[in-house]
């Protein structure tokens, strides 16, 4: 499955930021709080000091042991407080990388624009192959499957939502990115102000028009399906 | 052409255009300068806004309101982290597996 074939690149990121000398001691600490999130793999680091760190992406292994990780408490039926932690950690992955091995990205902004993108492409990629999972698995199961839809959300909406968004970057670039940054990339107003080079405040008016015109292309996804 | 004109050309045709099928970039931000400026009012005064600031062009008005309704909603999709809608997708197909297996265990109970 293409799924498991992929190269850990968040294990990368996280490989190349704990790589060397003094950050030893970082590196103890971060596997205690990150556990099997971190995979330490020389001969990657090795590879990226070489300069192909632009190819990498936050792809990977550690995402879908994350997705995992966060499922599970879901259907354990625990209360998602872990929004914050997520985000924090997508954060603390890029801002680490960000900061230390600055020469090898143009800047900041490119660094994050690359990162969002990556993360939406890990994404939809996943939920399209759980759809196809889904649909492919045979008559029998159509109808358990269906029975068992909690919710309107799920796979299909990240599909249609990043469909729709692919629309929206053909009538306004910018809001798209902003989307972009903060859905899937996680980024603060203010972060992506910075990134894009505006004002927070014309970040946070892109983002609510973005939301309602993608919404409005969500229902009319729905209303056409049935 | 005039303004006027244009004006009068635009009413006309855009009645015959269900929205935004033919949005544009330029339409898309016509768009979002009344909506940004809408944003900036209280909601109970959209509508009037829309009516005046819309100027008889009634597809841009029913385009801005139709995307201001989505200002007034609850909770959101897009509002939480997309690796958290991810994750719950995921937990749905897992929990469909569980379910799948049970009856290939019975026999063995």
């Amino acid at each position: 499955m293409a799924i498991a074939t992929r190269t850990p690149a968040v294990a990368r990121l996280f490989a190349l930021t704990l790589g060397n000398g003094k950050r030893r001691r970082n590196r103890k600490a971060y596997r205690k709080i990150y556990g099997d999130l971190i995979t330490v793999s020389q001969s990657v680091i090795a590879a990226m000091e070489r300069g192909r760190l632009r190819r990498a992406r936050p792809t990977d292994a550690a995402v879908y042991d994350e997705l995992r990780r966060m499922a599970r408490r879901y259907m354990r039926g625990q209360p998602v407080g872990h929004t914050l932690q997520t985000t924090a950690l997508i954060h603390e992955a890029y801002l680490r990388l960000v900061g230390q091995e600055e020469k090898h990205w143009e800047n900041r902004a490119h660094f994050f624009g690359v990162a969002a993108q990556a993360m939406r492409h890990i994404l939809v990629d996943h939920a399209r192959a759980r759809n196809m999972a889904k649909r492919g698995g045979g008559a029998h199961q159509v109808s358990l499957d269906e029975a068992l839809t909690i919710g309107p959300e799920g796979s299909d909406d990240l599909v249609a939502l990043n469909d729709a968004l692919t629309a929206l970057a053909e009538l306004d670039q910018r809001q798209s990115q902003v989307v972009e940054l903060r859905f899937f990339g996680g980024l603060t107003e203010e972060e992506i102000g910075e990134v894009l080079k505006v004002s927070a405040r014309t970040v946070r008016s892109d983002w609510r028009l973005a939301r309602s015109w993608l919404l409005r292309e969500l229902d009319k996804t729905v209303t056409s399906d049935k | 052409m005039t303004s006027d004109k244009i004006k009068m050309y635009v009413t006309h045709h855009s009645s015959l255009i269900t929205h935004h099928c033919f949005m544009t970039p330029e339409r898309y931000k016509e768009v979002g300068r009344l909506y940004r400026a809408a944003l900036e009012l209280e909601p109970a005064r959209w509508a009037a806004y829309l009516a005046e600031a819309c100027g008889g062009d009634e597809a841009l008005r029913r385009e801005v309101a139709s995307l201001l309704d989505y200002e007034t909603r609850g909770e959101r999709l897009i509002d939480q982290p997309a690796l958290e809608v991810a994750a719950r997708a995921m937990a749905q197909v897992m929990i469909g597996d569980q379910i799948r297996m049970r009856p290939r265990l019975r026999p063995c109970l």
